[in-house]
């Protein structure tokens, strides 16, 4: 009898010996980054690794990615507090970082310790304490297909945007899930303000089609036909010059991505080397191909094609971080039932 | 001693496998939402029950459950009674593809459904042509009735499968006997059919209904952001919306908690009802069938006319969106329009995306049956000795302990992926980004099935056999080998397939404990997505139906033919 | 109700169920069906229930085709070797199932036994929704009364014996006033003293309702004791049709006269008959007397049965079976015997009109 369970013990045994076959846990000489799915999907990832592992010799970065960028954040912060991640680098979308911030998560860097940072434009830096150090930004607009809507057609301003003739013909990010569908968020209330946001998104919701939890996904719908409009980036056209920016009341809000140290990393130094070489004209250049976003270092050449497709929208806005990362919270909890109420 | 020792250890492993894979680390995790700065507190618990907006969000949970549920029973219940009753080409081949469904990622079903359904969809374009509209005609997507009909895409396959095993083992004699008693087949399938296939119909609607109860990317994908679950917020607090005071973390759990309890209850209700359906009568006549197709001559009978507009209609819902990816990965939208091209498969072959995740599709291919392979392979012995345990010995508290052991079943993917993600976190277990985590939390979300699928079957096999098995000698394991394994067999190939099945479907787990170079099939399908390369997800989910279409006819092959040993 | 068969052939996939089975069952007549397991009774049964249809030939009912007519509008009553009592329904729902598609003529509402209590009972008894009124409750009642069950109303089926869940079947498949009675094997599961008694209560439940019927049995000895007619077939084939008399006496093939009771088939010049074949029956043999003919033979065996012992004799290499009273004298086995046998007691088998079936 005791030989039956020692065989279904082998069993298990070797089902568990048949996944650890394939199990390839070398730390040590590691550089972890998490990122966002999309850094890692088209972005310059592959470059990065191939020319960091070059120039450092008996290093290998590993790139984590399962999710976008709020949900490796969170994957973050639940291995902290379960029993320490891996993780070295952060790589991610700013309006995170002042709740990072209060996490403890991120070391802050001296300007020194990045040498490249010194092209950096001083309005990317939006973090006194230089927990993040930016490396490419770009603007949420309304992108709009221009083979399905005239240039006349074209809403103007936020406010035309909830007239009728626009029914259905939006599509937008879940401001829960998606970085872009927040920021397009804070943009309506860095318009109407903390009083009148939820007024308006409550007459803008006939003209919008759906609420869709990722950019990609919303994307697609987009390029499918299923509505003319969408919420996107002011560079789409550099990508297919059928869908155009369109930019309401002139604005267009700031994306800014940024690249953190994590705290109790084992490598200090290597993740700072990282960073400067995240800023590098090399592969700053590289960043408009793969991330259809503005390189942060002044100093990278912009492709010649982008002073056509790449709109820079008069009147760039955003919401302060430490405003941000008052109320977030609490504007993701009203909106939320706004939209899944109607109240 | 002996005796005692080999028994007890052959319940403790499994059961120690599942506290430290499942229990620990579920309870782990709910236990944040019973805690509020390291004490007992209700305070989360509380706010969830009573919330308004929370409140609406169990509500409509529940309610979009029901619905999917009544659905997904609409559209399978024909299918079963086609199975049962008619012959046609190929139909063994069908009855394997209805499990195909399973193994969908939710974001390729979402685009099929867009694709098929949505305003500027097929069937839309279709039906504006024919009738000259400018506005699409059917609204499905992005609403509740798009979330209701891809529950039903998913589900439908469960309510046919259940429902046509009861209907063979049901004596066609019931159903003669009331016929020639002058019941119209109407009367017949009311008063006879109905009740008596009613026990397998409810566990397999429960069954869907938990399901349904805890999907979350269908309800966020093809619904879109006006619709919230349960689900749905445990994702978004867990997930997207983390914040120092880890409030929103705690009332995710909390959530979790009312959850699970919730769809524990229809799991043990479930369970009733499946212990209900193993009291009936074994079938002693086989069923007569006929061709479903006999002519032209069919279309003039209007029973028959309406089973083929049900034809049509499953066709179009089950066929459609696998259909519409289909199409999607073979078309390029370019300046001058859209044309066909191959494009998108030599893209997803060419092993460009080395430093991504370190996987190629066909890495991912080979990934992902070995993992289904290795967590079938821990999940059948596990699920054996389980199901052996609840059909054989009586003992009071059998259906609790048979409710917990279906909690994984009740679990939603995303709790199950967070709690892993902690518990092999933690020193003892630092398994992330191994494949062993993969197959692991694999193993934990497939063995009910297989208990599921023996426990009946278990429970109608004549103690006899095995009586007269040891009568003559045969000690008790080698009674168990030789005589009830062998007439298990049909069952417990079922349950592997099914389990494999959902091995291969599984996303959210894989997602959270892979790491580069262990990405499955979904998992790629997923990264494809977020990429700007619009093609190669669908060429990626049309490569994922085509193996695991392969694979799920095979294993049925196979299956039967170590039957006829 | 006359039932008519005719030309009726049945394929299943390669193999023919039946073959040419022509059959004319009159009104009120008991035919018993009888043949080995699997020689295609069953399928014609079905083909008269309608539940299958034949792939050439036609089923009359009064003459009237059936081709076409689905089971429900057929009129037959029908019970099954397992009865398939419906597990779910009580005895009482069970009987007034049919009730509910085939309304019958109200029962007058005398002041029977029982009285308004009874009604009332029965009414309770009815509360499965199956029936509407006390009319057809005092239908179920009449069949169960006639089945002698009556009192079992509320019972489920799996708390009722075998012999008793036959008899529900039965007031079951006679409650709408079928004017066709079916029964397939309906006596096959019980044991032997019960099919004894019921088959004579079906026979007498037949005769009181003067009901067609066509019995199906696989037992030539229940067939030739309940039957007006006995068909007897053979795989695919209606060997002979003709009362118990004639199928025992005269068989018209050879299959017919093995197939029914027991019998010695001889060559003809064993008994000097001018025929290939001649059969007779074990109790037209005398023992050791003075007779046409004259065998001696070895006893081989024998088999007690109470009023009488049957003998296998060895006569010249060739079995015979011989009846012979019990009290007649000390046989033993190995004792030598004289069979007698009368050429009257000869019959003369008709040689086959086709090759015999094979198996």
């Amino acid at each position: 009898m005791l030989r039956r369970a020692a065989l279904v013990a082998l069993f298990i045994g070797l089902g568990l010996a048949w996944g650890s076959s394939f199990a390839q846990i070398s730390e040590g000489s590691k550089l972890v980054v998490y990122t966002y799915e999309s850094f890692v999907a088209w972005g310059p990832a592959k470059f990065i690794k191939t020319e960091f592992e070059k120039q450092h010799p008996g290093i290998e970065v590993e790139f984590v990615a399962t999710g976008p960028s709020r949900a490796m954040f969170a994957r973050l912060v639940n291995e902290r507090i379960s029993g320490g991640t891996p993780a070295d680098l952060f790589l991610g979308e700013v309006n995170d970082v002042p709740r990072a911030k209060k996490f403890g998560l991120f070391t802050p860097l001296k300007p020194e310790e990045i040498p490249n940072l010194r092209s950096v434009p001083k309005d990317l830096l939006l973090d006194p304490d230089l927990t993040i150090v930016p490396y490419e930004h770009g603007f949420i607009t309304l992108v709009y297909d221009s083979t399905k809507l005239k240039p006349e057609e074209l809403p103007k301003t936020f406010e035309d945007l909830t007239k009728s003739q626009y029914q259905k013909k939006l599509i937008v990010q879940n401001a829960l899930t998606s970085s872009v569908g927040q920021s397009f968020l804070f943009w309506t209330i860095y318009n109407y303000g903390e009083g009148r946001y939820l007024d308006y998104w409550r007459r803008l919701l006939p003209s919008i089609l759906t609420i869709q939890p990722g950019w990609s996904a919303a994307y697609k719908l987009f390029t499918k036909g299923e509505a003319p409009m969408i919420v996107s980036f002011s560079t789409d056209e550099c990508f297919d010059a059928r869908y155009k920016p369109l930019l309401l009341n002139s604005q267009g809000y700031r994306t800014i991505f940024g690249a953190s140290v994590i705290k109790g990393t084992d490598n200090p130094k290597l993740a700072r080397e990282f960073i400067n070489f995240l800023l590098s004209p090399e592969v700053q250049e590289k960043l408009p191909d793969t991330e259809v976003m503005f390189p942060a270092n002044s100093q990278a050449k912009i492709p010649d094609q982008w002073r056509t497709c790449a709109v820079i929208p008069p009147n760039p806005v955003i919401i302060p971080l430490e405003y941000v990362a008052e109320n977030a919270d609490r504007w993701l909890d009203e909106w939320a039932r706004l939209v899944v109420t109607g109240r | 001693m002996r005796r005692w020792g080999g028994e007890q250890l052959l319940l403790a492993l499994p059961m120690l496998f599942l506290v430290v894979f499942f229990y620990g680390p579920i309870a782990n995790l709910l236990r944040e939402g019973l805690t509020k700065d390291g004490a007992f507190s209700l305070e989360f618990l509380w706010t969830v029950l009573t919330d308004d907006y929370f409140r609406y969000v169990i509500l409509f949970t529940l309610w979009q459950a029901l619905l999917s549920t009544l659905a997904s029973i609409a559209l399978g219940l024909p299918l079963a009674f086609i199975l049962t009753h008619y012959d046609f080409p190929l139909k063994r081949v069908v009855r394997a593809l209805t499990i195909v469904p399973f193994v969908l990622p939710a974001i390729t079903v979402a685009l099929g459904f867009a694709l098929l359904f949505g305003r500027n969809g097929y069937l839309n374009q279709f039906l504006m042509n024919l009738f000259g509209l400018s506005e699409p005609p059917l609204p499905i997507m992005y609403s509740l009735t798009g979330i209701v009909l891809a529950h039903a895409f998913y589900n439908a396959p469960i309510i046919t499968r259940t429902v046509h095993a009861a209907w063979e083992r049901l004596d066609p004699r019931y159903e003669e006997s009331a016929r020639a008693l002058g019941a119209s087949r109407f009367f017949v399938f009311k008063d006879i059919t109905l009740p008596m296939i009613l026990p397998g119909l409810l566990s397999g609607a429960a069954l869907v209904f938990i399901f349904c109860f805890l999907s979350f990317p269908i309800v966020l994908s093809v619904g879109g952001g006006r619709f919230s679950t349960i689900e749905v917020e445990i994702y978004t607090r867990v997930v997207t919306r983390l914040d120092p005071q880890l409030v929103n973390y705690k009332i995710g759990a909390a959530l979790a908690l009312v959850g699970l309890v919730l769809s524990l209850a229809v799991t043990y209700l479930y369970l009733r009802l499946q212990g209900g359906l193993a009291r009936q009568t074994e079938q002693l006549r086989p069923r007569s069938t006929a061709p479903l197709f006999a002519g032209v001559r069919d279309l003039l009978y209007p029973t028959k006319l309406l089973l083929w507009l049900y034809v049509l209609c499953s066709v179009i819902l089950f066929v459609g969106p696998v259909l519409a990816i289909v199409v999607d990965s073979l078309r390029e939208e370019t300046a001058e329009g859209a044309r066909w091209t191959l494009r998108w498969y030599s893209y997803i072959f060419t092993p460009n995306y080395e430093a991504l995740v370190g996987d190629s599709p066909l890495r991912a291919i080979i990934n992902s049956l070995s993992f289904g392979l290795g967590a079938t392979a821990i999940a059948v012995p596990l699920g054996l000795i389980f199901a052996y345990v609840i059909a054989r010995l009586r003992w009071a508290g059998r259906r609790l302990f048979d409710t917990l052991l279906m909690a994984p079943l009740a679990t939603s993917s995303i709790v199950l992926a967070f709690a892993l993600l902690r518990a092999f976190n933690a020193p003892p277990l630092r398994l992330v980004g191994s494949s062993t985590a993969v197959i692991i939390a694999h193993a934990v979300i497939i063995f009910p099935f297989i208990v599921r699928a023996l426990v009946p079957i278990l429970e109608s096999l004549d103690v006899r056999l095995t009586e007269m098995a040891r009568s003559l000698g045969a000690g008790r394991f080698r009674a168990l080998r030789e005589i009830e394994l062998p007439l298990v067999a049909t069952g417990l190939i079922a349950g592997a397939v099914f389990a494999f099945a959902l091995s291969l479907g599984e996303m959210s787990a894989t997602l959270m404990l892979a790491r580069p170079g262990l990405s499955t099939m979904p998992v790629a399908v997923y990264r494809f997505l977020s990429q700007h390369s619009l093609g190669a997800p669908s060429a990626m989910s049309v490569v994922m139906i085509a193996v695991s279409a392969i694979a799920f006819i095979l294993l049925e092959r196979w299956g039967e033919r170590a039957l006829r040993f | 109700m006359r039932v008519t068969v005719k030309d009726v052939t049945k394929r299943f996939g390669t193999t023919i169920a039946l073959e040419n089975v022509s059959l004319d069952v009159s009104d009120g007549e008991l035919v018993a069906l009888v043949g080995p397991s699997g020689c295609g009774k069953t399928t014609l049964l079905r083909l008269i229930a309608g539940f299958d249809a034949p792939d050439s030939g036609d089923i009359l009912f009064d003459g009237r085709s059936m081709l076409g007519v689905p089971p429900e509008r057929r009129g037959v009553g029908l019970v099954f070797q397992n009865y398939a009592l419906f597990p779910h329904m009580t005895v009482f729902q069970n009987v007034a199932y049919g009730l509910k598609f085939r309304p019958t003529p109200l029962a007058p509402f005398p002041e029977r036994e029982g009285g308004p209590d009874f009604v009332w009972t029965v009414c309770r008894a009815a509360k499965g929704g199956t029936v509407s009124g006390p009319g057809e409750a005092w239908r179920v009642r009449e069949l169960l009364e006639l089945v002698g069950l009556a009192g079992l109303e509320d019972r489920m089926p799996s708390e009722l014996s075998a012999g008793q869940q036959q008899r529900v079947a039965l007031a079951r498949a006679l409650a709408p006033n079928p004017k066709v009675l079916l029964l397939d094997e309906p006596l096959s599961a019980l044991d032997a003293k019960l099919r004894e008694r019921l088959r004579l209560e079906i026979k007498r439940i037949q005769r009181a309702l003067t009901i067609t019927t066509l019995y199906v049995t696989h037992d030539q000895e229940e067939a030739l004791a309940v039957a007006d007619r006995v068909a007897v077939m053979s795989i695919a084939h209606l060997e002979q049709i003709g009362t118990p008399q004639e199928v025992y006496n005269a068989p018209a093939t050879e299959f017919v006269a093995r197939f029914i009771g027991r019998g010695n088939i001889l060559p003809g010049e064993l008994v000097g008959a001018d025929a290939k074949h001649v059969l007779v029956r074990p109790e037209r043999i005398r023992l050791n007397q003075s007779a046409d003919h004259i065998l001696a033979g070895k006893i081989i065996a024998m088999e007690f049965a109470g009023d009488a012992v049957w003998l296998h004799v060895d006569v010249s290499g060739t079995a015979l079976i011989v009846k012979a009273r019990s009290l007649d004298q000390a046989l033993h086995e190995g004792d030598v015997v004289h069979l007698g046998i009368n050429t009257s007691d000869c019959y003369i088998l008709p040689s086959d009109r086709r090759s015999p079936p094979t198996r």
